[in-house]
């Protein structure tokens, strides 16, 4: 016997996540590194004064239809940056650098340097399966 | 350990890619730059391979 969500289904949970007014798609960056699954923001925002971008949301095909969330955005440095994180979260927040709202999804990777006007889009996808 | 990506979720798996464009219009193609997966062989096996790729590229 088995219970499971089948690849509709799937496409059901992305579709639900896309198609959610309050949901992850605001990009913040920073430079710091290690956030944990309980993290409510980023590590540490250091200098990055840049507000939070809203990113474009949809759903992608990665193995079956459907099944995957993406966000996808573009920020800009205002000045030198030593960029190491970037979270993703359901709203734009307040302040500089910005806080609140809540935090979706989080990565942290190799140090990316950047100069004034320099910029980073990122490309975030979430994969769903029946496991 | 820098490379790992978080979301609050079942999910399989999730990464992040960045493509970076200078003020002088250069475009730096970085590819994933971060990777979770739910098995830890494969978060392994990525975080190998990017050794790999530093090491021959």
């Amino acid at each position: 016997m088995a219970a499971l969500v089948v690849n509709t289904g799937l496409a059901n949970i992305t579709a639900a996540w896309h198609a959610y007014a309050t949901r992850a798609r605001y990009l913040q960056w920073g430079e710091g590194t290690g956030q944990d699954a309980t993290a409510t923001a980023i590590a540490t925002a250091g200098d990055t004064t840049e507000a939070r971008v809203e990113g474009t949301t949809s759903q992608q095909t990665t193995t079956t239809t459907d099944d995957t969330y993406r966000v996808v955005g573009t920020i800009t440095a205002a000045g030198a940056r030593a960029i190491t994180e970037v979270g993703v979260f359901d709203g734009a927040g307040s302040g500089s650098p910005p806080t609140g709202a809540n935090l979706g999804i989080y990565g942290d990777f190799t140090v990316i340097n950047l100069a004034s006007g320099d910029s980073i889009a990122f490309t975030v996808n979430v994969v769903f399966d029946q496991a | 350990m820098a490379g790992n990506v978080l979301t609050r979720s079942g999910a399989r798996e999730a990464s992040i890619s960045a493509t970076v464009t200078r003020a002088d219009g250069t475009v730096e193609h970085l590819g994933v730059v971060s990777y979770w997966h739910r098995n830890p062989l494969r978060r392994w096996a990525w975080r190998i391979g990017r050794v790999f790729r530093r090491i021959v590229g």
